[in-house]
């Protein structure tokens, strides 16, 4: 008897099996669209939060910009 | 930060390279002035001297601050700050840098020195999206 293959390894192979459906086809199309519409915004700039407790600040304290340097003098 | 005034505010953390005599001395100095209520001062004349940062011009930058020599000098020798210096390696490390300096502008990371007009971009960038 044929072992099942576990379904994570059948996924790619559903979107083709899938793509073969006019209707799911569509549905394809649109997720795609709106993945690819959106990635812009999930493939931005990685933000990084940076711990500033006790730490001298040169400006205000409310300033828009906080700018942090890792720095060696020499 | 003259360009953007009461826009920007700046925050130092020091990672001072292991192999080089005097980053940690530096570093100590900087924190030892900052007790003495002279931290960006120091900071300047640092940047402005580097790499005349041996002891003995550490302690001659302290006296053109007129800090109190004999307290700097001895924060100098016994590493006073070495945990706090420590724990902003630690960091650096964490955060996988490798490379000074490394300037976070509103968490966006911007590795070495880079012309004015490139980190001017990025801040006129995060003004437009801090609005938003």
């Amino acid at each position: 008897m044929k072992a099942k293959r576990d379904i994570k390894y059948n996924v790619p192979f559903c979107f083709l099996f899938l793509g073969g459906f006019p209707m799911c086809r569509k549905l394809l199309l649109a997720f795609l669209f709106v993945f690819f519409l959106f990635s812009p915004g999930y493939a931005a700039e990685e933000r990084y939060s940076i711990p500033i407790d006790n730490c001298p600040i040169l400006g205000p304290e409310n300033a828009q910009i906080t700018i942090i340097e890792f720095l060696d003098f020499q | 930060m003259a360009e953007y005034p009461g826009k920007i505010r700046l925050i130092l953390k020091n990672y001072p390279y292991r192999y080089r005599d005097y980053s940690h001395l530096a570093a100590e100095s900087l924190l030892a002035a900052g007790d003495q209520g002279k931290y960006w001062e120091m900071h300047d004349i640092m940047i402005t001297n580097s790499p005349k940062l041996d002891r003995e011009s550490l302690i001659s930058y302290a006296e053109e601050l007129k800090l109190d020599k004999k307290q700097f000098t001895s924060d100098l020798d016994s590493m006073k700050h070495r945990k706090l210096i420590q724990q902003d390696e630690d960091l650096a490390v964490a955060m996988d840098l490798y490379n000074t300096p490394t300037f976070f502008i509103n968490g966006r990371r911007v590795i070495g020195n880079r012309p004015y007009e490139y980190f001017k971009k990025i801040i006129e960038e995060e003004l437009a999206y801090v609005k938003k």
